[in-house]
């Protein structure tokens, strides 16, 4: 009850401490009439209010204007989600290097069937690379899941169709790894694309080829 | 199926006699495939020297296809194949290692293998120095450069991952469970290539233990 009527008569003690610029806002805050008492704006005009506000910070910079901007800005489409890869962790990294293909005992270097290259393209570019190159191979696109791509090549091999999947992984947000095999279909048919028309047509993209 | 004429029929000056029945008892190829695999040994092991015993350089080559390039990780696994560092690979040492790359290995042999892979100091664990040194020579070979920045924070967060107890270094234990949940880590431990073996390297070898016929050219 005791605070109550000392608020009501504006009635306290400054801290000894409190600077005359201070003590003089705080009774402007404190005054128990609501008509004759500061505003926000006023608030916020006052020096010693405004000394060490840090008004780089975004969000001061919005509360701090009197025309109540939102204070974040409005999200930027997420375009991201679209060709969302899966993203590495550094033990992911590592196991890309060739010294641990040890498929290089078994074939040649250009017999196999399973290739990467590194791209400092955005993972949309390089999907819409192949869906390019898929279509002017006359190749069906699926996409299987984010990052990845399916590539159908109907052939009159007893093989069945030459099946191409295509995997692309983010190391970080400016680099990414794509890996290209063969998943069924003719082996040298599948070389013979992938040298003639799908390697030059990839180029652009790439970094640099894994093993080469 | 006739005559096949190739260089891997020509018989290989210094490669031992060797037990196809107690290899193939030992890994999960049948004796057939520990035949075709002495073939690609044979191959192999003569690039260089002809001393029936795969080197370093003949290694690289095989990799490679040239031996000046030095690569961190194919001579860790040539370390983990030369079981009893020798210096050289023989025959035995070249099924066995193999054998854990085999489709059909068990999946703790595989993860065992990867944990010594990357244990680069041979300490039992693997510590976060190690990993850094991997990454750094990953990006190295593929001539890819990222700020030292990016690198540290993309190793903190796969340690602090794998690291469950916090100790700076990962243990088999932990490597054990962080592979549990990111079973994509033992990719390069299957070697599809081998159940075709015998299909790549058929074997000729006239002490065959199985019963097959040839026309031997």
């Amino acid at each position: 009850m005791q605070m109550y009527k000392k608020i009501s008569k504006a009635e306290y003690k400054c801290p000894h401490s409190f600077p005359p610029e201070v003590r003089r806002l705080l009774k402007r805050i404190l005054d128990p009439n609501p008509n004759t008492r500061i505003s926000m704006k006023k608030i916020m005009e006052n020096s010693w209010f405004k000394k060490g506000l840090n008004l780089n910070s975004k969000q001061m910079k919005d509360s701090v204007n009197p025309d109540f901007q939102p204070l974040f800005e409005p999200k930027k489409p997420d375009f991201s989600h679209a060709s969302k890869v899966s993203s590495f962790n550094a033990f992911d990294i590592i196991s890309l290097s060739t010294g641990f293909d040890l498929s290089g005992l078994f074939v040649e270097n250009d017999r196999k069937e399973e290739v990467k290259f590194t791209s400092a393209k955005p993972a949309s570019d390089i999907i819409s690379k192949m869906e390019q190159i898929a279509t002017s191979l006359k190749m069906e696109v699926c996409t299987k899941k984010d990052g990845q791509l399916n590539l159908k090549k109907p052939s009159g091999s007893q093989n069945g169709p030459l099946l191409i999947d295509v995997e692309i992984f983010e190391i970080t947000s400016s680099f990414h790894l794509v890996e290209l095999k063969k998943s069924s279909g003719d082996a040298f048919e599948y070389r013979k694309l992938f040298n003639q028309d799908v390697k030059p047509a990839l180029q652009e993209l790439v970094w640099a080829w894994h093993g080469e | 199926m006739g005559c096949f004429c190739s260089t891997s029929s020509k018989k290989f000056k210094k490669l031992p006699s060797f037990d196809a029945a107690e290899l193939a008892a030992e890994t999960p190829f049948t004796v057939n495939e520990v035949e075709a695999l002495y073939e690609l040994f044979g191959k192999l092991s003569s690039s260089v020297d002809d001393d029936g015993l795969i080197g370093k350089d003949e290694f690289h080559l095989a990799l490679f296809r040239n031996y000046d390039k030095r690569n961190l990780f194919a001579d860790r696994i040539f370390d983990l194949f030369d079981v009893n560092r020798s210096g050289h690979i023989d025959f035995s040492e070249f099924v066995r290692s193999l054998g854990v790359f085999h489709p059909k290995a068990p999946q703790a042999d595989k993860v065992l293998y990867a944990f010594k892979l990357y244990d680069l100091r041979r300490t039992g664990f693997i510590e976060r120095e190690e990993l850094k040194e991997m990454v750094l020579a990953l990006l190295h070979e593929s001539d890819l450069e990222l700020s030292n920045d990016i690198i540290e924070s993309m190793v903190d967060k796969t340690f602090t991952e794998a690291d469950s107890k916090g100790d700076g270094r990962i243990d088999q234990e932990e490597w054990r469970e962080y592979v549990d949940k990111n079973p994509s880590l033992l990719k390069n431990m299957t070697l599809p290539h081998l159940m075709d073996i015998t299909l790549r390297f058929p074997s000729f070898v006239m002490n065959s233990q199985v019963e097959e016929t040839y026309t031997t050219g």
